[in-house]
C-alpha cells in the first residue's frame, strides 16, 4: 500500500484485510528496496503458515442462513453425518426386538442430543442408522463429539443402553455436499447423489466403531485432529480418511 | 429444615394412621436407645399418654435430635421391605417424599437414605455425613503425571487453562454419578462415593475421565504434551470429619494413594481388591490384572487409540 498524499484514515484497518506494508507520505525517498520487499515476502509467508495452522479452509463465518431460513426444494451446502449402529441384526437376535427397540431408542436420543448440542438437525432415521446434518463449518465439533462418543461406547452401554454382556458401537460417515433440503418427516421423496453416497458409504464401507471422512471434507479439520487420520482406500471414486477408534484394555 | 415444615406435619399426621402408638414407639426406640414417652411427657409410668400427642412428641424429639431424615427413611423402609417381616403401608408416602425434595433432599433408591439435592448443596458430606461417625466410603483418587516438567515446559495461562479443564471435567463426571470431589491440590485430587452403587460409580468416573481426557489430548489440550494422569479407586471405611488434613490421614485415605502412587501406570485406572467383585459384566471384561509384581490384586484399566498414528509429541511448541 503506498499513500503518498494521505488518503487513508486507517491504514492500520488495511492490515486486517491482508495488507502486508504500508508507505506513508513521510517515508523517505528509496524507502522501498530490496530489503524492504524480503521483509515483505517474509510477512506474508508468515501471516499465510500461521493461517493455515489456525484456521485450515474454514469458510466465512455467515454464510449459513440458519435452519429457518432453508428453502424446501433447495439445495445447500452441508455437512452430513451418518451414525450407524453396528451389527444391529446381531443385537436384535440377542436382545429381543422389545430390548432392541429400547436401545435403538436410547441410541436416538443420544445422537439427537448431540445433534442439538451442536445445532445440527436429526434429520432421518430407520431401524439402525441416523442421519444428521450441521451447518457447513461444524465438523471439527462434530468430530470431537463422535470421538467421545466413541471413546465411551463402554460406558454408554452399561449405563444407557442397560447392556451387561455386550458393547453397542456405533459407528459415523461424514461428507460435506449439497444437500435438497427438506424438512425433517418429510424426507421421502428427496432424490440426492450427497444421501446416497453417505449411505453407501456408512453401510458398505464404514466399519464398526471408526470415523470415516471424505478426503476434502476431511481437509477441514485442525491439523492436530487430522494427524490422527490414516488412508482408508476409496470408495465410489472418492477418497476416505478414517480415524480408527479406540482401544480398550482387555478388548481386541 | 424447619420444625414448621409441611412434611414434619405430614410425618406427625400419617405416623399414627400408619403405624400407631405402639409401632411407632418401636419406630423411636430405634432412633433413640431407651426412648421413653412417658417420661419425655412428664406423665407417670401408669397414666397413659393421649396417642395423638404422643406421636407429635416422638417427631419433634426426633426432629431436635437431628433424626428427622432417619425417621423419615424408616417410614419409607417400612412402606417398602417392611418391619421385621410385616409390610406396613405408610398413608402419603410419596407426598412426604415429594416434601422432602422441596426442603432439598432427594431419596437414593439404592440406599433408601436421603441426600441434599445437588441442584441446591454440593457439601463433601452429601448434607448428611456426620463428623465422627464412620461411613463406607469409596474413593477416587486422580494424579497428575510429571506435573512439575508440565509446569516448568508450559507457558503459566496454557497451564492455567488446562489444569481447570481437567478440574471442571473431574468434578462433572463425578457429581453426575452422585459423588464429591473431597480434596483438589494443583496436581490432582481425591473424589468420594456414598450413595447409589458407589464402588461401579467411582470406577465409571475413573474410566470416563482417561476417556475425556483422551479425547482432551487430541482436540483441545493447550500444553506441548499429553497431559497424563494415574488413577486408583479403593472403598473401605473412615471416619468422616470436615477437616480435610485429617481426612487425608486416614487409613484408606492413604491406601488409595499407595495404589495410586506405587501400582498405576500412567494413563489407567487402577481398582483395588475391595472393589473388584462389586464390578459387573462389560465393566469388568475391561479390567485386566496390574503388571508386573504388585502384591495387591489390583485391576487395571487402559484406553488408547487404535492405531498408531498419534501425532509426535510437541505440537509445534
Amino acid at each position: 500500500m503506498v499513500d503518498r498524499s494521505r488518503v487513508l484514515d486507517d491504514p492500520a484497518a488495511l492490515f486486517h484485510s491482508g495488507a502486508l506494508d504500508y508507505v506513508g507520505p513521510d517515508a523517505p525517498e528509496g524507502f522501498v528496496d530490496d530489503g524492504r520487499l524480503r521483509s515483505v515476502e517474509a510477512f506474508a509467508q508468515r501471516a499465510e503458515v500461521e493461517q493455515g495452522r489456525q484456521r485450515p479452509h474454514r469458510p466465512k463465518a455467515g454464510s449459513f442462513p440458519g435452519w429457518d431460513a432453508l428453502s424446501e426444494g433447495q439445495s445447500y451446502d452441508l455437512l452430513i453425518m451418518y451414525a450407524s449402529l453396528c451389527d444391529a441384526d446381531g443385537l436384535r437376535t440377542r436382545l429381543g426386538d422389545m430390548r432392541f427397540t429400547r436401545l435403538k431408542g436410547n441410541a436416538l436420543a443420544l445422537v439427537g442430543a448431540m445433534a442439538q448440542e451442536l445445532d445440527g438437525r436429526l434429520w432421518i432415521a430407520d431401524d439402525r442408522s441416523f442421519l444428521c446434518l450441521f451447518q457447513p463449518d461444524s465438523l471439527p465439533a462434530a468430530f470431537n463429539a463422535c470421538l467421545g462418543l466413541l471413546a465411551n461406547a463402554r460406558l454408554c452401554s452399561f449405563e444407557h443402553f442397560k447392556l451387561e454382556q455386550e458393547v453397542a458401537r456405533l459407528s459415523f460417515s461424514f461428507h460435506r455436499a449439497p444437500v435438497p433440503w427438506q424438512k425433517p418427516g418429510q424426507t421421502g421423496t428427496i432424490v440426492s447423489d450427497a444421501i446416497n453416497f453417505i449411505y453407501h458409504l456408512g453401510r458398505k464401507f464404514t466399519p464398526c466403531g471408526v470415523i470415516d471422512l471424505v478426503r476434502e471434507t476431511a481437509a477441514e479439520l485442525p491439523e492436530r485432529l487430522a494427524a490422527h487420520l490414516v488412508d482408508a482406500g476409496g470408495f465410489e471414486d472418492k477418497a476416505i480418511l478414517r480415524f480408527p477408534g479406540f482401544q480398550v484394555s482387555g478388548s481386541e | 429444615m424447619r420444625a414448621k415444615s409441611p412434611v414434619v406435619a405430614d410425618v406427625i399426621k400419617t405416623l399414627y394412621r400408619s403405624l400407631g402408638m405402639e409401632m411407632a414407639l418401636r419406630m423411636a426406640r430405634s432412633l433413640i436407645e431407651g426412648y421413653n414417652i412417658s417420661q419425655r411427657m412428664g406423665f407417670p409410668p401408669s397414666v397413659p399418654v393421649p396417642a395423638q400427642d404422643a406421636v407429635n412428641r416422638m417427631v419433634l424429639d426426633l426432629f431436635e435430635e437431628g433424626l428427622f431424615l432417619e425417621l423419615v427413611e424408616w417410614l419409607v423402609r417400612a412402606d417398602r421391605q417392611g418391619f421385621m417381616g410385616k409390610r406396613y403401608p405408610i398413608v402419603g408416602i410419596e407426598e412426604i417424599i415429594q416434601g422432602m425434595e422441596l426442603e432439598g433432599y432427594l431419596l437414593d433408591p439404592e440406599s433408601g437414605l436421603f441426600y441434599e439435592d445437588p441442584r441446591r448443596h454440593r457439601t463433601p458430606g452429601w448434607g448428611r455425613l456426620k463428623p465422627g461417625e464412620e461411613y463406607s466410603i469409596t474413593l477416587l483418587r486422580l494424579d497428575i503425571v510429571l506435573n512439575s516438567r508440565l509446569v516448568r515446559g508450559n507457558d503459566r495461562g496454557d497451564i492455567e487453562r488446562a489444569y481447570d479443564s481437567l478440574r471442571d471435567m473431574v468434578r462433572r463426571i463425578v457429581e453426575k454419578r452422585r459423588g464429591r470431589v473431597w480434596l483438589w491440590e494443583g496436581d490432582g485430587g481425591m473424589a468420594a462415593f456414598h450413595y447409589g452403587h458407589p464402588n461401579m460409580s467411582a470406577v465409571l468416573c475413573g474410566m470416563e475421565i482417561l476417556n475425556e481426557l483422551l479425547v482432551y489430548n487430541m482436540t483441545a489440550n493447550p500444553l506441548n504434551r499429553d497431559m497424563q494422569i494415574r488413577a486408583a479407586a479403593h472403598a473401605g471405611f473412615i471416619r468422616y470429619t470436615e477437616d480435610l488434613s485429617e481426612l487425608q490421614r486416614s487409613e484408606i485415605v492413604k491406601e488409595t494413594v499407595e495404589i495410586e502412587s506405587g501400582w498405576t501406570r500412567p494413563d489407567s485406572l487402577s481398582v483395588s481388591a475391595s472393589i473388584a467383585p462389586h464390578v459387573d459384566g462389560i465393566i469388568k471384561d475391561c479390567l485386566l490384572p496390574a503388571e508386573g509384581d504388585c502384591p495387591r490384586e489390583i485391576l487395571c484399566y487402559r484406553i488408547r487409540p487404535r492405531a498408531a498414528a498419534r501425532p509426535a509429541k510437541g505440537r509445534g511448541a
